[in-house]
């Protein structure tokens, strides 16, 4: 190999390699989603609250709507994590109680304001650990949500998709240089474009 | 050892580079919606059909995928005054269908995604669940490419371990990087 080959293939092995160890956790975190999604059968059911429900006492303002009143109770309840509540999350219950859920990366709270109590019902759905995993893959800049933590987790998670983009690059020319002569890399990177390729045409189709 | 787990991690990461990079790539517009248009095209059609699928929404999807090419899951059925409505999709195509019982017609709008929406859609396919054939291939390649991304992870760690004078280096990122995401991880599910 020419000297300036081997001196750039140095180079970027080491970024390949400090990528990788900068973001190991970030890619077993993509790995474990990606296989308990194929793995899971049955749809989502969000699970039920283990802890009993605690009460607080909250007037609805009479002049509001159901989405101000969903907002107002978010100011009131500061729960750590949790946004405001969109549109979606905000609907009456059979009882024609105003059910609000705040997400957060844990699971929801379920918050349920009984109007003739002059009180809130709040619930907490606690997530299994596999989609509190599958939340940490998804928790990007874009995510709502002004806690310290979770800026912190979503700029860790920028870092990481551009790593992985880096890391696949670089891999690729590395898998290329550094072993020209190793017939199963070649097959395996033909394989996988082709793959890829008849598979995005014929859904895209 | 080394030898074999060394080609493990270069056949695995070679065939899962371009499944890999679409999937950062995706994850970076999701990140970032603003960078990227994802206005989908819009065709409009209009299909006469018979009365038997007045009150039968799933008789109508049928009649439409059957007789003009429509493909994909039939995931929402929504009565309204004119007839109903419903929706046709699958990764990157949807269609949006009214069908009006005073004219005795269905209107077909189809959202083809562009090539980020396509992404876009692919990165969300996973599981057997619901889709047709191809879809399935998707997801069980989801699922091989998720392995082999933990494989990756795992021999990777192993090959850098060998490689003595990297180790100081490495040992202090690895040690920084563990601190901060495990700490992390473990302070949000805590709270």
């Amino acid at each position: 190999m020419l000297p300036n080959l081997v001196c750039m293939n140095r180079l970027i092995k080491k970024i390949h390699v400090y990528l990788g160890l900068l973001n190991l956790s970030f890619v077993l975190i993509f790995g474990v989603t990606g296989t308990v999604a194929t793995l899971r059968y049955a749809p989502y059911r969000l699970p039920s609250p283990k802890q009993p429900p605690r009460y607080e006492p909250y007037e609805a303002p009479a002049r509001l709507s159901d989405q101000q009143v969903a907002d107002d109770i978010y100011r009131k309840l500061r729960i750590p994590l949790t946004s405001p509540a969109e549109d979606w999350a905000i609907r009456r219950d059979d009882q024609n109680d105003l059910l609000i859920d705040l997400y957060t990366i844990n699971g929801p709270y379920r918050v349920t304001l009984l109007e003739k109590e002059n009180r809130l019902r709040i619930e907490r759905v606690r997530e299994s650990i596999w989609l509190y995993i599958d939340n940490l893959h998804g928790h990007t800049l874009q995510e709502p949500g002004m806690d310290r933590p979770l800026r912190l987790w979503a700029y860790y998670n920028e870092f990481s998709i551009w790593s992985l983009m880096g890391m696949a690059l670089s891999g690729i020319y590395l898998g290329l240089t550094s072993r020209p002569n190793y017939q199963p890399a070649r097959y395996a990177l033909a394989s996988g474009i082709l793959v890829f390729l008849v598979l995005y045409i014929a859904i895209r189709r | 050892m080394y030898r074999w787990l060394r080609n493990i991690h270069l056949v695995s990461g070679l065939f899962s580079f371009l499944f890999l990079f679409t999937y950062g790539w995706s994850a970076v517009q999701m990140a970032h919606r603003s960078w990227f248009s994802l206005q989908p095209r819009i065709r409009e059609t209009q299909v006469a059909v018979g009365t038997e699928v007045s009150d039968n929404p799933r008789a109508l999807a049928r009649t439409l995928m059957d007789d003009y090419g429509l493909r994909g899951g039939l995931d929402e059925v929504r009565q309204t005054s004119e007839g109903y409505e419903l929706r046709i999709s699958r990764p990157g195509t949807e269609y949006k269908v009214s069908y009006s019982r005073v004219r005795g017609e269905a209107k077909v709008r189809t959202f083809r995604a562009n090539f980020m929406g396509m992404l876009n859609s692919l990165h969300h396919v996973a599981g057997f669940r619901r889709g047709d054939g191809l879809q399935k291939t998707w997801a069980s390649l989801v699922g091989v490419v998720s392995v082999g991304l933990i494989l990756l992870a795992v021999t990777g760690i192993y090959l850098w371990f060998k490689l003595f004078n990297e180790r100081a280096v490495g040992i202090v990122l690895l040690v920084i990087s563990l601190t901060y995401s495990l700490s992390l991880a473990i302070w949000l599910r805590l709270m």
